[in-house]
């Protein structure tokens, strides 16, 4: 899977190309609107990440150029800006999905992974990991192909941490991940427990090997 | 007072010592005048006398009139000079007594002295004095009253400018950022006033723009340090190595960097509302939102056992979508806040009022500050500026909103 990551900020670009190579992700990266422009029109892309404020130009131009080009590429806007206008536009102008900094890396991979599988044909919609199995059209998840029964905030929950597995996610990404802008405060994570031990216990009701793992005081691992 | 009433005022008592004064002056100059002429009638008679009786060696026959009385008394005082007098004398015909200028002097006809007096009544004098008096009240009273209305409708007209101006300045209004007009004047002094008042609102709105762009671009400007301190924390914890200790420093750290971006985007929030930036309306639906609010809140009631009581009747309002959820946002996860376990929130909604009231411990609640800026509870986690966008939103919108404590409950209550 091929991703550019379009954003002039040293940090920011590295630590999303870190975390994202470490998901078997190719990175590339354009540090300003020339480069982002040239490499677009030489490669494409599963998924580009595109930061609207741009040395040498706006990054919605971008999108303008991409429609021309007549591509596919997903694109998920990453601003400092949380304009609603920004927001719409960017979307109305092709954009997939839209991400207000500051955010969690766990998050954007999410958001990255949702484009990519939606960009993909049909049938590809399914996510598997071991014995867990996850549609994510029909939105049901199953257990050794027999159906597991979830709660809305479970199936996010699940799908969270599947498409961030192996990597240690902070409580505070989770959180906000399920409950988002609206929650005024997250200060308090005992409804977040709540819904992990319940996921939980149905997965291994289920005959699922118990992957979750608490890494104390920090948040949680998905892995083997 | 009013400006008019105490220009007039003065004025008035102003022309009144005026024609009170030029009166008096008038009414001697007039009597000295009138009597100066009567002297002169009574001199010419005492020379007609003495001329006859040069020529005839005897008195002048005495033809008393109505006008005139003369008569003399034989008498042995040296001659002496004319000499002029007031004699006031009853008189059988008017029944009255009258004033009469007398003229004495003593002539010689034949070796006999004679004291001679004429007199000739004053009365003609006074009623003139007289007449010339109301003559000139009449005309003090007509040009006073001419003043009086010529000043009310030109202030009016006069005045226009100013008022137009002072009616610009009361609705100036800084989020607004309405330009004030003039209307163009040839009095100096209003010209004046008008380009101060130009000038002034010109440097505060421009002041409140640069101070209002600076809130915006430093809180967008603070979003990418935040974005990079947290993804670096990302990045951090994926670390295999990481003691215990240590991960209780990069949860603290995970907080602040949390706390100020709820921060940041609060600020932002504000201003924005402030700024207007959520004019467009729309006919929303305040039971729906309220209702989405308790659906999305339900966890965490759920975890400190709160339960809900509502009343909720179908509102229809016209306000902005988005601001509108904050409201009933803000509201609920107040009373969910400042909560007890087990506690209560209740909510009512009806075409006139919304009300969101919650159970919890009675603090010192400060009324008059509840709304403002980062005010809090002491043992608060919020930020304090929850109930201060609230108040921002019914501001906008004339909403009324209160805090009172009743019943053993907290009470928000907005008033549409």
């Amino acid at each position: 899977m091929k991703i550019l990551i379009i954003e002039d900020e040293k940090s920011i670009r590295e630590s999303i190309a870190t975390y994202l190579t470490d998901e078997r992700y190719l990175c590339e990266m354009a540090v300003d609107y020339s480069s982002a422009l040239e490499k677009i029109e030489m490669y494409e892309y599963d998924c580009i990440l595109l930061d609207i404020t741009l040395p040498g130009g706006n990054g919605l131009s971008l999108l303008n150029e991409l429609k021309n080009l007549n591509r596919l590429d997903g694109v998920l806007i990453i601003s400092a800006r949380n304009a609603l206008d920004d927001r719409i536009e960017g979307l109305n102008l092709g954009a997939d999905d839209y991400l207000t900094k500051p955010f969690h890396l766990s998050e954007l991979s999410a958001r990255v992974a949702a484009i990519i599988r939606r960009k993909q044909f049909e049938g590809n919609n399914e996510i598997q990991f071991n014995e867990i199995n996850i549609d994510t059209y029909a939105k049901t998840v199953s257990i050794n192909k027999s159906p597991l029964e979830l709660t809305r905030r479970e199936y996010d929950l699940i799908l969270f941490f599947v498409t961030n597995k192996n990597r240690v996610i902070s409580k505070n990404a989770i959180a906000e991940h399920l409950w988002g802008d609206e929650m005024d405060s997250i200060d308090n994570f005992d409804f977040l427990y709540t819904h992990i031990k319940n996921l939980r216990k149905k997965l291994t009701d289920a005959g699922c090997t118990d992957y979750i793992h608490s890494i104390y005081g920090m948040g949680y691992k998905f892995s083997n | 007072m009013k400006l008019l009433s105490k220009y007039n005022r003065i004025y008035l008592s102003a022309s009144i010592v005026v024609f009170l004064i030029t009166g008096i002056g008038y009414y001697f100059v007039i009597s000295f005048a009138l009597i100066h002429q009567l002297n002169h009638s009574l001199k010419d008679k005492l020379t007609e006398i003495k001329t006859y009786a040069q020529s005839h060696n005897a008195l002048l026959p005495i033809t008393n009139t109505r006008n005139q009385i003369i008569f003399y008394f034989p008498t042995n005082n040296p001659p002496t000079k004319a000499s002029f007098s007031n004699i006031p004398e009853y008189v059988k015909e008017e029944k009255e007594i009258i004033q009469f200028r007398q003229l004495k002097s003593i002539i010689s006809v034949n070796g006999h002295r004679y004291e001679v007096f004429i007199r000739e009544p004053e009365t003609e004098t006074e009623d003139l004095i007289q007449l010339i008096l109301v003559i000139t009240c009449i005309i003090a009273a007509f040009f006073l009253l001419l003043l009086f209305v010529i000043n009310r409708l030109s202030f009016q007209n006069i005045w226009k400018p100013f008022q137009h101006t002072l009616a610009q300045i009361q609705c100036f209004n800084l989020s607004t950022q309405n330009e004030i007009t003039i209307q163009p004047t040839d009095i100096t002094e209003f010209e004046s006033l008008n380009n101060a008042v130009i000038s002034m609102s010109g440097k505060v709105n421009k002041e409140y723009l640069s101070l209002k762009n600076f809130t915006e671009n430093a809180s967008h400007e603070m979003q990418t340090p935040l974005a990079i301190l947290n993804a670096r924390l990302d990045l951090l914890i994926q670390n295999e190595n990481i003691s215990e200790s240590e991960i209780g420093q990069l949860q603290e750290m995970y907080q602040a960097v949390n706390r100020l971006t709820r921060l940041n985007k609060s600020l932002l929030l504000l201003t924005k509302i402030e700024n207007r930036q959520f004019s467009e309306t729309e006919t929303i639906q305040l039971d729906q939102i309220i209702e989405e609010k308790i659906v999305q809140f339900g966890d965490q009631m759920k975890v400190r056992e709160i339960t809900i009581e509502k009343e909720i009747q179908p509102v229809a309002l016209k306000m902005n979508h988005h601001l509108a959820d904050i409201v009933v946002n803000n509201l609920i996860s107040n009373a969910i806040r400042h909560n007890c376990e087990n506690g209560t929130i209740k909510i009512s909604l009806n075409n006139e009022e919304m009300t969101i009231s919650n159970t919890g411990p009675f603090g010192n609640v400060d009324h008059n500050n509840i709304f403002k800026r980062f005010q809090k509870g002491r043992n608060s986690e919020g930020l304090g500026l929850g109930l201060a966008i609230v108040k921002q939103i019914c501001d906008q919108y004339d909403f009324i909103i209160r805090y009172t404590f009743e019943n053993n409950l907290h009470v928000f209550r907005i008033v549409f």
